[in-house]
Order: C-alpha cells, then structure tokens, then sequence
C-alpha cells in the first residue's frame, strides 16, 4: 500500500462526499441472441447440467460471455477469447452431442449465434467510453476492468480511441489515496460487490464514477453500510442496519433470478494441477509426497500452490519501504524503497507481492547449495534420505500413536505427529535440538551412525543458509536494475537470475488466496501453473 | 486536549489546517483518554474510506490528551525539587538504569532555558554532572537518606529537550507521561511516514516544525534512551502476539482490517480500537468480526463524541468489562 500526505487523503473524503454514480447501459443485437440461446439452452438442458460434458461447455460459453460484458474490444478482436476457443467449443459439442442428442437443436442454435456474436465488429462499450472520453478531453480519466488479463491489450486500444491518457486500473489501483476525475466501470457493480470490492464505490476514488452495462443485466446498489450497531454511513437503499448487514452477507436478490447465468468468473481449485480438497482425514496422507497447500492466484490469471504449514514461509516482496526499518532491512535485504520479506505462507494475502521461481525448476536454493557443499553433495543428500526414508517407513509400518510413544520413550521431548510430518520431510534439515535427533535415530536402529547424520545434516543446513544468502543478494542486484513501478502498475515483473543457473523469478501480485488448503503433490508446490488451467467460469 | 486548530500539515511549500477529518480522530483519541480506566475496556471500531492517518491522529489524540492530564502531578513533583538542597541525595533514571547521585540545583542555559543538574557516581560516569531540562524532572527521585559519597569532578554534559514543536502545541514543558500507554498495531512503513515523515507546524508559527511523532513518541522512532509514551509493533512480527512488551499501555490501536482479524483476541485484555479501511481486501471479514463481537456483547454505553463523523465514516462502539 503507498503512503498518502493529508492533503491526498483530504481529496479522499472530499470525493466521497461529492461523487456521483451514473449507469450507461448498452444493448447488442447479436450478443443477445447468444445470451437468449445460452439461456435457452441451459433450460433445455434441466438435470443434465451436471454432467461433465454439458458442464464444460457451459463454462466455455460462459467464459465468452464474460468476455463479451468484461473487454471492452470489438466481439471480433483476435485476442477477445483464446485462438483455440472456437476448436474447443467444436470439440466439447461433439462430444456433447454424442452423449445428448436430444439437445442437438439448442446446441446448434447456439453455436450459431456465438459465431455470429464473434463475427460482430460491434464494440459497444468502447463507444460509451470514447463518447465519455471527448466530453472532458482535460479530465483525468480512468477505466476499471473485471478482467485481468486484457488490460495491456485495452490500453493500445485507447489509443485508438484517441484517448491515450486513459488509465487502465485494476480494482486493487483503487485501493490506495489517489483520485481521479472520472472513472469509467466496465460491468454491473455486483460484479464487485459480489467479490467484496464494493469500495469503488461506497469508498470511491473518483469525482464521478460511470458504471458501463449491458441493459439486460441484472444489478442493484448494495447498501455501505457496515455495522448492524454502527452509525454514520446513510444507508442509500433506505434499510434497517441489520437488514443492509444481512444482504450484504447474503446473495443479492437480484442475483438469485439471474444465478444460473452467473457472469463473474470465479477460480476451480479442483481443476488445477493434481490437487484434492484437505480433509481431516487425510492427516495420514500428508507424507514425502503429498503435502497441505494453499491456492493463490495470481496477477496474470495463473495460480500457485505453497505448502500450509506453520513452517513453511514464502519470499515477499514489499513495496515502498523506507531505509532502516523492518526485521529485513536490519539483514540488509533494503534496497531503497523496496525490502524483501519472508514470512509465514498462512500470513500471505491477497494484494501483496509473491516473489517465485518461475523457470530453471524447483526450488533455486538445494541448487545453489548443492554447488556450495561441491563433490560433498551428492553424499551428503543421500545420508539425509537414509535416515528420513527410514522415518518415513517407520511412520508407515507403526501406528503413529506407537512412534510419538517410542519417540519419547527414547528421549524425544517434542515427538507428535506434526512433527514428525515435518522431519520427513526431504526440505527441512534436522531437528533443533540433538536430543530429539538422536532419539529418532535410537527408534530407527541408526544409533551407530547418529553423530555421522547430526554431522551431515549439518553441513546441508549451512550450505542452505549460505545459499539463501547468495540468492538474496543476487536477487537484489537485479532488483536494482528494474523498474519497480512497473511491478505496481502491472502486478507481475520478472527478474532474471542467468548469471546463476539460467532461471529467473517473478514477483507476482496476489489477486485470491483459496479459503480451504489442499492436498498437492510436492512436486507441485511452488510451481506457476499455466492460465489454461484456471479458466474458469460456470 | 490541545487547541486542534493550531495544529497545521505542511506539504512541500503548502501549509494548512488539519482537515475536520483528521480533528475528528484526534478527538476520538483524547475522547478515549478519558474514558478508558482499569476495569473496564473500550471497543471501537472505525470504517474509513482511507486507513492513512486515521491510527496515528488517534493515538495522537490518546497520548496528547494523557499528557496533558498527568502534567499537574508532575507540577508537584518539580515544586518539591525546587525546594531540594543542594547535595541531597537522589536518583536519576539514565538509559534504562536507575543511577544515584546528587543534587545540583537548576541553572539558566541560553539555549535550552532552565535546567536541573544531578551528579551521578557510576563506573563509568565518574561523578560526571548531567543537566537536563526542567521538563524531564520526572527523571529524578529524592531519596530518604544524604549517605552518598561522590568524587569531585569538573565535567557536566547538556542532554536535550523533547521537541520544542510539542511543547509549543501542548503547552506544556513536559510533553511525556513517563510511560507507554498505548500501542499501534500496523504496517510499520505506513506508520513511519505518517508519525515521522510528515512534517506539521503551528498555525500561529510555520516555522515551529516537527511530526506526530514528537507527541506520540512511539519507542521505536526515538533514539534510543530516549523517552517512550507509546509503541509501534509491526503486525507481523512477534511482538505484536505479546502484549506484555506492551508493558503499561491500556490502548491499542488495530490498524487495519487483517490486524484486527490476526490480533483482536491477543489484545482482548487491552481496549482497542480497530481502524478498517473499506479498501481492505479483508474489510468485510473483520466488519463481520466486529458485528459478530457487538451484537453478542451489545451494551448501552456508547462513546459520545461531540464532533460530527466525517463522510463515509462509520463508527461503532461498545464496553465489555475487564477480565
């Protein structure tokens, strides 16, 4: 978040207090025609929407449909939907239509008339904004967009439009204490109000805010008021205050009639990667190869999963930061108004800067630290698999009540089942403490070679320190040399490491963090998955 | 609490009166001074277009108001130094130690206006004299006895005054409690700017300068050794899960939404108040939090503020006895 001074923050409430909320709403013959056939086919399809076929290709209709009320680009422009869209749907509808062929006229009906919407060089909502745009060339205008990835191909559109001052912004650029003239909101506010942004406009960052929708689209103004007890806020819908709480934490009315045809595309964590949802059960799966992970998406539509465990911490990137503060600057991890942070996965949230590893593969820091220990590490990471193999057997062949309970008996103060989760696992190094070491190696029959292993693991530990050490400075030196208001203004900015191993990182924007963890196999964690996998509408 | 109005902000070469906004949480801060007491705590949760400046004005507020308020128990204290002969044994609070020495009386300094001396013995010291201003009499304590024996020594040594700038707003020659008595809990780079970077001044006197940070003295934007009436924690760090750091402070300011969610539970011994920005990610997940904990907890004393509530703002308040 930026700093503010108290003359910005003055524009701040003065805006909220003077701005005024307009609906422009639009209509297009062709891109009604799909919708009324969507819908109809949606009817047609009554208890078979469930099926894997029929729902895939609703949620590539659905996808289209977003597209249409979200972009603002003519319905024919190349990249308004994947060039692979139209093969897709081909495919899906023969597949479907294989299974369904009783539905074989609504599904032809609508494929017709999504062709005919994409064949459609009709840009409706550009028209509104460039109409908007010539009425005050001298205001400072901005235009808010659902859908991140199209806002680098929008802003050369604008200057096609002949505006090409015009701001593209995010809904997280509206978070902070600058304001504008006049903002221009592609879609219906529930859009917003559904993700629980209703802030553009019940805390708005512009002097007159223009809300841009098509005419059949259902939508309404939520109320902002907050507290059921709480006074202040005039409530704009006229309710009660535990009223306005309850619609506000309850669907919208307004949505329910139109729920089916849901246009806010929202992310399927169960479609991503080869990952199943946590349960409480599945504590005994968490093991060598499957571990407990958190979903973020990320600023370019891709996701990320990052083991969930209290341990396990995630490199941040933090915007902004003055000199001499803060547990990094104290590493000297400060570079003028940028620090690096590592902190817990579990404290991540949505806005902040996720710095990954995006090419080279794994993890960077066993490989430089590999290269640290040199000839010794091959040796040295197969003794540490020796002993934590043999852990991960014992936990499988002994009930796990029975290996807390040897593990103690042997001398082990801190023996329970997280634990032992942890010392499994290949990333982590030993236990702290000698005494829990040993009585590991007491329970496994490796007493012998107790001091060999506390010696070795040892020696992997320093060598991992050494290598984080290099890998932040490295980093740093890159980060020097980028621009990091492109790292703002975009949400993602690359940092090459060549000099290392060819492999580079990437600072990504977190846009969600999914609510439930996940079992993910470990050779996915960390890993950037592609946008195809998250494309995700119903 | 102090004349609002005379507070102004300077923005490069503009100056210019603290908006009503920003009077409005300074009075909820010294509002708050007033009524938070042992036994019994405040809730108060804001919503706010911005969180920028909303914490810092409020425990702005808090802590000028406490300032003012302890200020005639520290008038008595001087009165009794004044009437201390010279030589008389006493103590004074150096660096976190607490050194004995004796009295020296006060002196005229042309810079720093008057000045009391106190002459410690310590091995390092040696008998060195160490004159302060008459503001930081709290420092001292007379003892029973006359028994210590000290070398003599020709070396003295000024220690400077808290800001002239606080002094002049409060209108007071001391401008500390002599102890934290609240806590902000937040984003430290956002709190930094807002309590030490940004530069306000006296409506009557541009030039008398300084920053939030002179009233609230925040330990950890003050030199070391230095005096602190407050804290800053960053909401990340450890600290900000244990309260007893916190040593005697009885507020503590919560801002943002994910501090409230993280640390409402930590700090339930303390009275908070919890600053949510409507811009949060996390807004409505503490306003839930915040509606949840009022309903169930639902009293009829209510914080009565006599300035009205700036636009989009929205407060709400409640009292839950102390455990």
């Amino acid at each position: 978040m930026k700093t503010a001074t108290i003359r910005q923050v003055s524009e701040v409430y003065q805006v909220g207090s003077e701005c005024q909320t307009t609906v422009h709403t639009i209509a297009d013959k062709s891109l009604k025609c799909f919708e009324d056939s969507l819908a109809g086919f949606r009817r047609s399809l009554r208890d078979n929407r469930d099926d894997p076929t029929s729902s895939e290709l609703l949620r590539l209709m659905n996808g289209a449909r977003f597209r249409f009320h979200a972009v603002p680009l003519p319905f024919c422009h190349p990249q308004l939907l994947r060039p692979d869209f139209m093969a897709r749907v081909s495919r899906t509808v023969a597949e479907f239509l294989r299974g369904f062929p009783q539905h074989r006229e609504h599904a032809e009906q609508l494929v017709s008339a999504l062709s005919a919407t994409l064949a459609s060089e009709a840009d409706p909502i550009a028209d509104v904004i460039q109409q908007l745009g010539s009425e005050v060339p001298d205001y400072r205008c901005g235009l808010l967009l659902k859908e991140p990835a199209i806002v680098t191909i929008v802003a050369e559109a604008a200057v096609g439009w002949g505006m090409p001052d015009l701001e593209i912004l995010m809904t997280s650029d509206l978070r902070s204490a600058e304001c504008y003239d006049r903002i221009v909101v592609v879609g219906p506010m529930r859009w917003w109000y559904r993700q629980r942004e209703g802030h553009i406009f019940d805390a708005p960052r512009a002097y007159e805010v223009h809300i841009v929708r098509y005419e059949w689209t259902s939508d309404k103004r939520l109320s902002a008021r907050a507290f059921v007890l709480g006074s202040g806020v005039a409530d704009v819908t006229g309710d009660s205050s535990r009223e306005a709480y309850e619609r506000q934490t309850s669907v919208a009315p307004g949505d329910v009639s139109d729920g089916d045809m849901e246009l806010q595309p929202r992310t399927f964590w169960d479609r991503i990667g080869d990952s199943a949802e946590l349960t409480q059960s599945d504590g005994r799966c968490v093991s060598e190869e499957y571990a407990s992970a958190r979903g973020f998406l990320l600023q370019g539509g891709v996701v990320v999963f990052l083991e969930a465990e209290a341990t396990s911490s995630a490199l941040l990137i933090e915007m902004g930061k003055e000199a001499g503060l803060g547990r990094a600057a104290s590493r000297g991890a400060e570079v003028g108004q940028l620090t690096l942070e590592r902190v817990s996965t579990l404290e991540v949230e949505p806005g902040d800067f996720l710095l990954l590893r995006t090419e080279g593969g794994g993890d960077l820091i066993p490989l430089l630290a590999d290269r640290v220990m040199g000839a010794r590490a091959a040796a040295a990471r197969e003794k540490q698999r020796t002993w934590k193999r043999a852990l991960c057997l014992a936990y499988v062949d002994l009930a796990l009540g029975q290996l807390v309970f040897d593990l103690r008996q042997a001398g082990s103060g801190i023996a329970s089942e997280p634990n032992i989760l942890n010392w499994m696992r290949p990333d982590t190094i030993r236990p702290k403490n000698r005494a829990d070491f040993d009585a590991i190696m007491r329970v496994l029959g490796l007493s012998d070679r107790a001091d060999e292993f506390w010696q070795t693991a040892g020696f992997v530990g320093r060598a991992h320190q050494k290598a984080g050490q290099q890998i932040r400075r490295m980093l740093l030196e890159r980060v020097k040399e980028s621009s990091l208001g492109d790292l703002e203004r975009e949400g993602t900015l690359q940092f090459e490491l060549s000099d290392a191993d060819g492999g580079s990182m990437t600072a990504f924007r977190v846009l969600e963090v999914a609510l439930a963890n996940r079992l993910v196999r470990r050779t996915e964690l960390g890993r950037v998955m592609l946008p195809s996998d998250t494309e995700t509408d119903e | 609490m102090f004349d609002t109005t005379r507070l102004h902000y300077v923005d490069g070469l503009v100056t210019g009166p603290i908006p009503e906004w920003g009077r409005f949480y300074l009075e909820l801060g010294a509002k708050l001074a007033d009524e938070v007491c042992e036994g019994t705590l405040w809730r108060v949760a804001l919503a706010v277009p911005t969180r920028s400046f909303c914490a810092s004005l409020v425990a702005t507020g808090f802590v000028a108001a406490r300032v003012m308020a302890s200020s005639s128990t520290e008038d008595a204290h001087l009165h009794a130094l004044r009437g201390l002969q010279i030589g008389h044994e006493v103590s004074l609070a150096r660096n976190g130690r607490r050194l004995k020495g004796k009295w020296r009386g006060f002196r005229q300094d042309c810079l720093t206006g008057e000045e009391f001396g106190v002459q410690v013995h310590s091995r390092a010291s040696d008998g060195k004299s160490y004159w302060y201003p008459v503001a930081r009499a709290d420092r001292v304590r007379i003892m029973d006895a006359d028994s210590v024996a000290l070398p003599k020594s020709t070396r003295g040594k000024s220690v400077p005054s808290e800001s002239v700038f606080a002094r002049a707003l409060l209108e007071r020659d001391e401008v500390t409690t002599g102890r934290v008595c609240t806590v902000v809990l937040g984003r430290i780079t956002l709190l930094h700017h807002e309590l030490v970077d940004s530069t306000f001044c006296l409506a009557e006197n541009a030039t008398c300068r300084g920053s939030l940070n002179d009233i609230v003295r925040a330990r950890r934007f003050v030199p070391q050794g230095e005096r602190a009436t407050s804290d800053v924690f960053a909401v990340r760090r450890p600290k900000a899960r244990t309260p007893g750091r916190a040593g005697e402070s009885t507020l503590a300011i919560l801002d943002g939404c994910s501090t409230l969610v993280r640390l409402r539970d930590v700090w339930r011994q303390k009275s908070w108040v919890a600053v949510l920005d409507r811009t949060d990610r996390r807004f409505w997940e503490a306003v839930e939090t915040v509606n949840a904990e009022c309903v169930r907890r639902r009293s009829d004393h209510k914080l009565e503020l006599s300035s009205r509530l700036p636009h989009g703002v929205e407060l709400v308040t409640w009292q839950v006895g102390a455990h």
